[in-house]
């Protein structure tokens, strides 16, 4: 029979855990068994008897663990001791950031191990489901407006009182990715007055659907969105023009959110310290670029810069501040996955699947990213 | 309008031809306008039974045979032959509105909600019947005792004018029930008892001393009509509506014919509206019959053309309007009048002829038009008040219904009579390309809300297209309404609806949709089957059996919403382009399938406000 594994998460703050009891039940229904490690759920306040109830077995050891597993599912990619103890020919199903770690992918391909990576999911209809990047991105534009909003010194709605008026916060949303439409419904949620920025013009009609209010810039290339769907680098040129007329925007709004990202680069420059300089005192920027470096000059990951009387918030970890919800949601993600890679209790790995042939980076000893 | 007809009526007695006339064409105009707004508010589901209904009306020309065949000619010499005409006349018209009256009857009955049983009201249908012969043969009766012991003064005209009025409040009140399928059936029992009532009021008219002929007349019409209304098909209905259309018309011009011999009280206004009458009479008796023969398919169905045709018939048209001016102009009883009689029965001939049978129900609500302005030119020369306003009123509702069959159709009203000149082959060419993948059909917020009507489980699939429409609100008070009706109603929510995760969860939320009337994929799917409605708001990929059927489709394996199980699916979308997907979805071509094409918010704010009209 084969062996779903699922390891304790080894980075310290990930408190997200790849699967949550009430996923098990499904994965044994075709005919998979599960493994987990002792507390792996913890984090997420999922506990070893949670885990048993449901039906995994409980191993307490990772060494023993790995060792034993078929399919390994995770949520970070995998630490050097973790890849030396998956065996050989196994799947790893993880975050990878493939495109970035070309010494990772070695790694794996060294230990003969398949690896396929959520952030690589192609974004068609029939794989909405397994599409990790957007479960998560979704709790991260939903927990970076609650957190701009505890941290502005503002009402978000506006309410006419008998001790006078308060006027509504207005929150500008830059990128309008799953993130940022999330960030923009939330903000709309709380009723702060809502913009929403993104170089893809056809965002505008997505923008607008949920109430807010699109920001429109004029840029020279006609069509900035590349075959995944994902927004591809601007030219030098259009990009400062877009500063410009950025500063000259950003200056008028309480809260900036900024999502900005392209796959396997760093994130644009859309905010710089002269713009945060002419921002009134007080306004908040959630930049949730950290990871890459940034939409705002002065963000630096996991901390909270105050600078000219601007809070910054560069925060890296927002799903796993959500690891209940973050959880349930990747574990339904890797679970289709799994499904659609398993026939009757059996690997199938079918090269032929758009899915599979996008996903795998590894595979057989071979590299195989760049392939599809 | 109602209360200006009921102050006129009875002053217009005392008042010299000429204000008569006036007042007369005030309240065809009037009637007229009633007749426009009246039927714009019917659906088109229930357009037949609405030409049914007109044609019924229609036979409101039943009035003025009843006196041309009861007058006493004294020792005019021809008198006899307006007798026979009158009678004649009387049972041309008899048919028609009985078997009107019942064939409506029985389609309206069709429309029934699940909670009326049939053999129940099928019953009292005949006690009716049978309780009104009797009021009928009672009052009859009590008229020729009357006036043979009072001498027919006092009492009728007044009885006459009142009765009048009544019936045609009843009328008014009864096509108003047309718009809704509710009322429809009760509408038209109000107007047939409207009928009886200016019926039996005519029979106080003091002009009537004769009741033999119009007895015979009655009889033989309510045998001929009742088994034509009961026996029929129901497949058959165009065709008996056009048949009996034809004999209301025949009615129409008969009489006009007897007054023509008779020639009374002539004068200029008097004259053009008998020759009106005649003529449109006479075209819309032969019209119809070829209309029914087409339908009946004892005349070939496809239009039949020759060459010079449009010449000839307006040479034929011509010809009748010249010896009808001439009439007019010269006031005379001149023999030229019998040709133009028979001209204008060969121009109805030529002018239905070359159109097609497909055509025929607009051409026969065209001809019900006609039919009601030669009944209203008949209400002219007799000054008869009630048959003023129901031609009026079946002449525009006629006309109008017409011009809505065509827009159904989607063609101009010019290419549906004119359509036979040249064009007949390249439509059919566009029909066979579109057969081939299939027809999508179109549907209109009125004949949505008329579905909703009926209906016990709804069940909202909304997606992004209610999002860009901002449409969440009108989708929520939708709901609201139907559920206020008792019905059942839940939206089904699908993993991926909207661009965003959640998108759909923001936007109900937004508009105060209780949580648990949402509804996840696998929870409702099984549902589908028992739903009476679904309606499609803006979703596409995820409602395209392509996705569980079609292996070549990029969708699938993909689960999706199994809409294509519920008893009728309406799709509101902006266009017929495709979704997310880039595929055409299938969906569309399902026969159970009706689209509601246009901005989601526009059309759910439509099919609003035309539900609230409903009630």
């Amino acid at each position: 029979m084969m062996n779903i594994a699922v390891p304790k998460e080894t980075l310290s703050r990930e408190k997200r855990v790849a699967l949550i009891p009430d996923a098990i039940a499904p994965l044994k229904k075709i005919g998979l068994s599960v493994l987990v490690e002792s507390g792996a759920g913890h984090g997420a306040y999922f506990e070893d008897a949670d885990y048993e109830k449901a039906g995994a077995k409980i191993v307490p050891e990772a060494a023993k663990l790995l060792g034993e597993a078929n399919v390994v599912l995770k949520v970070q990619r995998p630490t050097d001791p973790e890849i030396a103890m998956i065996c050989e020919g196994a799947v790893l199903i993880s975050f990878l950031y493939a495109s970035g770690n070309p010494e990772l992918l070695k790694r794996l391909a060294g230990r003969k191990i398949t690896a396929l990576a959520m952030e690589l999911m192609p974004r068609i209809s029939r794989a909405q489901s397994m599409d990790a990047l957007s479960s998560q991105a979704n709790i991260a534009g939903y927990k970076a407006v609650l957190i701009a909003a505890s941290s502005l010194h503002r009402f978000f709605p506006m309410l006419m009182t008998a001790a006078g008026m308060v006027t509504a916060a207005k929150v500008l949303v830059l990128g309008a990715g799953v993130a940022g439409l999330q960030a923009i419904a939330t903000a709309r949620r709380l009723g702060a007055q809502v913009w929403g920025y993104d170089v893809r013009p056809a965002v505008k009609e997505q923008v607008e659907s949920l109430g807010a209010k699109f920001l429109q810039f004029e840029l020279s290339a006609k069509d900035l969105e590349d075959k995944g769907g994902y927004a591809r680098e601007l030219s030098e040129q259009d990009r400062v023009r877009q500063q410009q007329w950025l500063a000259d925007q950003t200056k008028e709004f309480d809260v900036v959110i900024t999502t900005a990202l392209v796959p396997g680069r760093p994130a644009p420059r859309l905010i710089t310290k002269e713009t945060v300089a002419r921002m009134r005192q007080g306004s908040v920027i959630v930049d949730l670029a950290a990871e890459t470096g940034g939409n705002c000059e002065l963000t630096k990951a996991d901390e909270v810069v105050v600078a000219h009387g601007v809070t910054i918030h560069g925060p890296t970890d927002l799903p796993s501040a959500m690891a209940v919800h973050a959880s349930q949601l990747y574990a339904r993600n890797v679970s289709e996955l799994v499904k659609s890679i398993t026939k009757d209790g059996k690997l199938n790995l079918n090269f032929d699947d758009e899915v599979l042939a996008a996903a795998c980076v590894t595979h057989e000893g071979q590299v195989r990213i760049g392939k599809s | 309008m109602i209360a200006l007809v009921a102050q006129v009526t009875p002053l217009t007695n005392a008042l010299p031809p000429d204000i008569a006339t006036e007042i007369g064409l005030y309240i065809f105009i009037l009637g007229g306008f009633l007749g426009y707004h009246l039927i714009t508010r019917v659906p088109p589901l229930l357009h037949t039974p609405l030409m049914s209904a007109t044609n019924a009306i229609a036979a409101i020309s039943l009035v003025g045979s009843l006196v041309v065949a009861g007058r006493d000619y004294g020792t005019f010499q021809y008198g006899w032959i307006c007798t026979l005409l009158g009678c004649i006349a009387v049972t041309c018209s008899t048919t028609n509105a009985v078997g009107g009256f019942l064939i409506t009857d029985r389609m309206l009955g069709m429309f029934k909600t699940s909670g009326e049983q049939k053999g129940e009201t099928k019953n009292k249908g005949h006690w009716f019947l049978l309780l009104g012969a009797i009021v009928i043969a009672g009052v009859v009766a009590f008229i020729i005792w009357w006036k043979e012991e009072h001498g027919g003064r006092g009492l009728g005209s007044e009885t006459l004018k009142y009765s009048y009025i009544v019936s045609a409040v009843m009328f008014i009140l009864g096509l108003k029930g047309l718009s809704s399928p509710k009322r429809a059936r009760r509408g038209m029992q109000l107007a047939a008892c409207g009928m009886l009532l200016a019926v039996l009021g005519t029979l106080f008219d003091e002009q009537i001393v004769n009741y033999r002929w119009i007895l015979l007349g009655f009889i033989a019409g309510s045998v001929v009509g009742g088994g034509m209304g009961l026996r029929i098909p129901m497949t058959a209905v165009p065709q008996r509506t056009a048949l009996s259309h034809s004999l209301g018309a025949l009615a129409a011009c008969l009489v006009g014919i007897a007054e023509f011999i008779l020639f009374q009280d002539i004068n200029r206004v008097k004259l053009t509206a008998l020759d009106f009458e005649v003529v449109v009479g006479a075209l819309t008796f032969t019209g119809s019959l070829i209309a029914a023969a087409k339908l009946q398919e004892l005349l070939p169905g496809r239009p039949i053309t020759y060459k010079g045709q449009n010449f000839f018939s307006i040479v034929t048209l011509g010809v009748v309007a010249a010896i009808g001016i001439f009439l007019v102009a010269t006031q005379t009883q001149n023999p030229l009048f019998y040709l133009m009689v028979g001209l204008a029965f060969l121009f109805g001939l030529m002018l239905v002829i070359p159109i097609g049978a497909a055509d025929m129900p607009t051409v026969i609500a065209l001809l019900n038009s006609y039919g009601g302005l030669a009944d209203a030119s008949m209400g002219f020369v007799l000054m008869n008040k009630i048959q003023i306003i129901t031609g009026s009123l079946d002449g525009t509702s006629g006309f109008l219904l017409a011009l809505l069959m065509c827009r159904a159709m989607n063609r101009s009203a010019m290419n549906v009579l004119f359509g036979a000149f040249g064009q007949v082959a390249s439509e059919d060419e566009a029909a066979r390309a579109a057969a081939e993948k299939g027809t999508v059909r179109s549907i209109t917020a009125e004949e949505v809300s008329t579905l909703f009507e009926t209906a016990r489980s709804v069940i909202i699939v909304p997606g992004y297209g209610m999002a860009v429409a901002q449409a969440q609100h009108a989708v929520a008070e939708l709901a609201n309404i139907l559920k206020e009706r008792k019905v059942d109603v839940k939206y089904a929510i699908h993993p991926v609806a909207g661009r965003m995760p959640g998108h759909m969860n923001v936007l109900l939320a937004e508009a105060n949709v209780p949580y648990d009337q949402l509804h996840e994929m696998e929870e409702i799917n099984p549902s589908f089957s028992e739903a009476d409605i679904v309606l499609v708001v803006g979703a596409n990929d995820v409602t395209n059996p392509a996705a569980r059927n079609n292996k070549s489709s990029p969708l699938y394996g993909m689960p999706i919403l199994e809409v294509d199980r519920a008893k009728s699916i309406i799709v509101l979308k902006r266009s017929m382009r495709p979704g997310f997907a880039g595929v055409d979805n299938e969906l569309y071509y399902n026969e159970k399938c009706m689209m509601l094409f246009g901005d989601a918010k526009v059309s759910i704010t439509k099919l609003i406000t035309e539900m609230k009209a409903l009630i």
